[in-house]
């Protein structure tokens, strides 16, 4: 078969969180930039949510796990060797198509946490050379909140008020102030008020199927068509089979095959990679030549290793009323950081935040919700009927520490349609994560019994969290530990990029996607700010 | 062939009170419409059936399976609760009994009830300094006037 080329300046692949937020700086700049996606466009309005079986759709077409779901963009992921499953979501708007739209962002101590508590790894930047970005993000997102956290340092106002609370939120918040813990109603990429062509929320439940009213941001309603309006090109079904590098070890562009199965290079003169953390290790480790043997910029041996995860344990609370706990966004309202930061009096290092989740529907209540335990057979209904619409749940992020046997690899013995070999991960809870979720469980129960829960079920951590992806690629000043710099440009081979969630060196307690899109507007920057394209 | 699959979903879900049992809503005959569009479902329903055939003559035949096969009962007990919490007539009950709406999530979604609850007077500035001089500046800046509006023109003098 012919292989078609053609040469363009910056090129991206993933047109996810990451690589919208990039393309879109990059194009406000000037800069040609054209994308690479192997999926399509999602249609809000077709949104699964308006019809009467949409909860039988929310466990197969639209499970956040790409090994369920089998969609013709999804490549396998070998998990059996990981006690988390993964939950990604590829087309435009990558698994912002699926998320919740939680947006805590890092606090300043995230990024120095082994000079502040001696474990893990710094970053080379801080929590201060990202805030503009931050901010610059929340406007494009579109960002619900309210004015004041004492937990975090100053941000300028939210685009709209925080979703409500709910029932049991509210019950729980009162619980909270006699407890005199730390809370605050969450930011979250989720309206309460009109904006344009999205609507404000409405309440109903299910944000990681889609947003009917785009309400809940998602990059390809945000980013991505003010990126194309300034220029950028997007191109759909490009499953890129791997980055070409030359003799002297630089990036000349990518291989990818169109929905066809016709062949194409696609020359460059830099190439940025955003295909999360496992997609961007997959496809750099299936690139390597006589020149990077290992993998891509891979003389570290860092690619791959390092993978995040954050441990999530749920306790749900079971309350006598009926507290309606299928209304609302389904994964915040508030969060509590009372146990945020380290604390050498406690048996782990560094610390988590919890946040109360809902709007679960009768089937996955059904079938256990987060972590209950409804049996089948005669004592089915009864246990059924004291559980549906009385719950809350305490999910407790735990922050993950960097491990090198924690990882991703790629395995030839399984390949996608294109012959791609699939993506493996190894993941194992470390004893500080085991400890830290003792201690989270305990904190969420005792939360939930002063919030009026009559009875509490614990998970020590959900399997299916697989989300927040981080690591793989990270970020650090020694090319002998980490695989690219500070400007997220690799050590090995500099105008290689790596832009999404593999970058960060550590992973915090909270979910990553606003401080990977501020990492990626920065990239764009920078990139610019050096003359580099 | 269904009546063996009506027995074992009956097992799962039997009737109770307003409750219809499995095969009085025709769960396995939904089961089977569900699995036709996944090939790989359809393989694991063989295996069910060739299962449940097998062990025709036991008494318990779901607590068997769950015992002998636990994987392939995690896959027949979510294929028949989909298929049971999925019908009409089982989302009525649930629409009677709780204060659930019996209609989907969108368009209409549903009215979040709550009562506002401010968050109790903390103590001071909670989050930690990163020991940097921009760090204890911020600090000093935030407990001075917590409830400071800041324009992201100030946030980016940060950086510097």
């Amino acid at each position: 078969m012919t292989v078609l080329h053609d040469e363009v300046n910056v090129l991206v692949v993933g047109a996810g969180a990451a690589g919208a937020a990039f393309t879109w700086r990059l194009a406000s700049l000037g800069v040609e930039v054209t994308c690479l996606e192997q999926g399509d466009w999602q249609r809000p309005e077709s949104s699964l949510t308006a019809l009467k079986n949409w909860e039988s759709k929310r466990i197969r077409e639209r499970s956040p796990n790409p090994n369920i779901r089998r969609n013709p963009a999804d490549y396998p992921i070998l998990d059996d060797t990981s006690i988390i499953k993964p939950a990604i979501y590829n087309g435009v708007g990558g698994s912002t198509i699926l998320w919740s739209a939680h947006t805590p962002r890092f606090r300043p101590s995230d990024f120095r946490v082994q000079s502040l508590d001696g474990v893990g790894a710094d970053w080379p930047i801080t929590y201060w050379d990202l805030a503009e970005y931050y901010e610059i993000n929340d406007e494009m997102m579109g960002t619900s909140g309210l004015h004041g956290d004492p937990g975090n340092p100053p941000r300028a106002p939210r685009t709209t008020p925080p979703v409500p609370l709910g029932i049991a939120g509210s019950r729980i918040a009162e619980a909270l102030n006699e407890l005199k813990w730390h809370w605050w109603p969450s930011d979250g990429n989720i309206l309460t008020q009109d904006r344009g062509s999205r609507r404000a929320c409405n309440g109903c439940g299910p944000c990681e199927m889609g947003c009917a009213t785009g309400a809940r941001a998602s990059v390809d309603i945000t980013y991505w068509p003010e990126a194309l309006a300034l220029g950028a090109e997007l191109r759909t079904g490009a499953t890129v089979r791997r980055v070409l590098s030359d003799a002297t070890g630089k990036a000349t562009g990518v291989e990818w095959i169109d929905i066809t199965g016709q062949e194409h290079v696609t020359h460059a003169n830099i190439v940025v990679m955003a295909g999360n953390g496992i997609g961007t290790p997959r496809i750099l480790l299936n690139s390597a030549s006589k020149e990077h043997p290992r993998g891509l910029g891979n003389s570290s041996d860092q690619l791959g290793r390092n993978l995040m995860l954050h441990p999530i344990p749920v306790v749900t609370g079971v309350f006598d009323e009926d507290v309606e706990s299928w209304s609302g966004n389904d994964a915040f309202a508030l969060l509590i950081q009372e146990f945020y930061e380290n604390n050498d009096a406690r048996d782990f290092k560094r610390g988590y935040e919890m946040q109360v989740t809902r709007g679960q529907g009768p089937l996955i209540t059904a079938l256990g919700g987060f972590s209950l335990d409804i049996p089948w057979g005669k004592d089915h209904h009864e246990v059924f009927e004291r559980y549906f619409g009385r719950v809350a749940t305490v999910a407790v992020t735990c922050e993950d520490l960097p491990h090198p046997n924690n990882k991703v690899t790629i395995d030839s013995t399984v390949t996608d349609r294109f012959d791609i070999p699939a993506a493996r991960m190894w993941y194992e809870l470390e004893e500080n994560s085991k400890r830290m979720i003792s201690h989270g469980v305990k904190s969420a129960t005792d939360l939930l019994r002063k919030a009026g829960a009559r009875e509490t079920h614990a998970k020590p951590f959900a399997p299916a969290a697989g989300f927040h992806l981080m690591g793989t690629a990270r970020m650090g000043s020694n090319p002998e530990d980490s695989f690219v710099d500070q400007a997220c440009r690799s050590h090995d081979v500099p105008n290689l990029l790596v832009i999404d969630g593999s970058v960060f060196a550590s992973a915090a307690a909270v979910n990553p996607t606003p401080t990977l899109q501020a990492v990626a507007l920065r990239a764009a920057d920078l990139l610019r700010e050096d003359a580099l394209v | 062939m269904s009546e063996i699959l009506d027995r074992f979903t009956n097992e799962l879900l039997p009737g109770s009170g307003h409750w219809p049992s499995a095969s009085e809503i025709q769960v396995s005959a939904t089961m089977q419409k569900f699995a036709e569009s996944d090939p790989q479902q359809q393989v694991l329903l063989a295996q069910l059936l060739d299962f449940l055939e097998i062990h025709s003559e036991t008494a318990a035949i779901a607590a068997e399976l769950e015992i002998a096969d636990p994987d392939l009962f995690a896959f027949a007990k979510v294929l028949a609760f989909e298929a049971y919490y999925t019908s009409p007539k089982v989302r009525e009950v649930i629409a009677e009994r709780s204060r659930y709406a019996n209609r989907p999530p969108q368009p209409s979604g549903f009215q979040v009830l709550s009562h506002a609850v401010t968050p109790w007077n903390q103590d001071g500035i909670l989050w930690r300094s990163d020991g940097t001089e921009r760090s204890e500046r911020v600090l000093k800046m935030q407990q001075k006037d917590p409830q400071k509006t800041w324009t992201v023109e100030e946030i980016r003098q940060w950086q510097h």
